[in-house]
């Protein structure tokens, strides 16, 4: 069954950064920001009508020709979800695989992604990274059908884990410190692969 | 750009690089893994001219390639 992974998270939080060594190797990951910045540095006036024709382009090959790929999402939004939800009505062979970076300090997006934009990176308001990171959650809830699986990194200043499926690497008191894990309580996520278990 | 030009750019993106996947791993594997990957983000972030972020002294601090560290907050 050909896979795609979806590489999500806020802005800031190093989707670019570490999404890569979560994704196996040969699998290709589509970076949006990267096309956007490719063809605004290119002087293109419609770079973003080009970067979106581009990555739909990319997406479109991959489906058609049943390669597992990736694609970074930020699933801060509604209409994140859209990719997923056409994946899974006309291309229903896929699994879906997220790999989701968050963090209980969303004070570290904000500073990642404001040093980012003055270093040359792409620029994001700090109301949508605060919007998005308030959404992350409850649209993964909603939307858990869509997803046959999960992995959750929790993000911190100087380090990153893996919180889910449960890393017996952490110690007993480290989960317990992770609100937004709690929060989303994974194993009571009704995933497209538990659903499809219990049939 | 013309749709010509749009054609011919290459893939804008990267390559995934797990070998083995992580539920696979044994417990030294992840340990050691986990480690690993904190250093290759440091040294990726400094080959693409970006700082890293990090928390140092009780601050959270900006840390560039040539060693430069600029207090955040």
């Amino acid at each position: 069954m050909p896979k795609i992974y979806i590489v999500a998270g806020t802005p800031g939080i190093g989707k670019s950064t570490s999404g890569k060594y979560f994704v196996p190797s040969t699998v290709k990951i589509l970076n949006h920001d990267s096309l956007l910045l490719y063809f605004k540095n290119k002087s293109a006036v419609d770079y973003e009508e080009l970067s979106n024709l581009k990555a739909n382009e990319f997406i479109l090959e991959q489906l058609n020709q049943n390669q597992d790929f990736g694609v970074e999402l930020n699933l801060g939004f509604d209409n994140h979800y859209d990719l997923l939800r056409f994946v899974k009505k006309k291309f229903y062979q896929y699994k879906i695989e997220v790999i989701l970076f968050h963090t209980d300090n969303i004070q570290l997006c904000i500073d990642r992604a404001i040093l980012r934009e003055k270093f040359g990176g792409h620029a994001v308001k700090i109301h949508i990274i605060e919007q998005m990171y308030k959404n992350m959650i409850p649209l993964l809830q909603n939307n858990a059908s869509l997803i046959h699986n999960i992995q959750l990194i929790n993000v911190e200043f100087d380090s990153l884990k893996i919180v889910y499926p449960i890393n017996n690497n952490l110690p007993s008191t480290y989960l317990e410190l992770v609100n937004w894990v709690k929060v989303l309580s994974p194993e009571t996520l009704k995933l497209e692969s538990s659903i499809n278990n219990r049939m | 750009m013309k749709k010509e030009e749009l054609n011919i750019v290459n893939f804008t993106g990267y390559r995934g690089e797990m070998t083995k996947n992580v539920s696979e791993m044994t417990h030294i594997e992840l340990l050691e893994w986990e480690k690993e990957i904190n250093r290759k983000i440091r040294t990726n972030l400094f080959a693409i001219n970006m700082p890293l972020v990090h928390t140092y002294n009780g601050h959270v601090v900006a840390e560039m390639a040539d060693g430069t560290i600029e207090i955040i907050r």
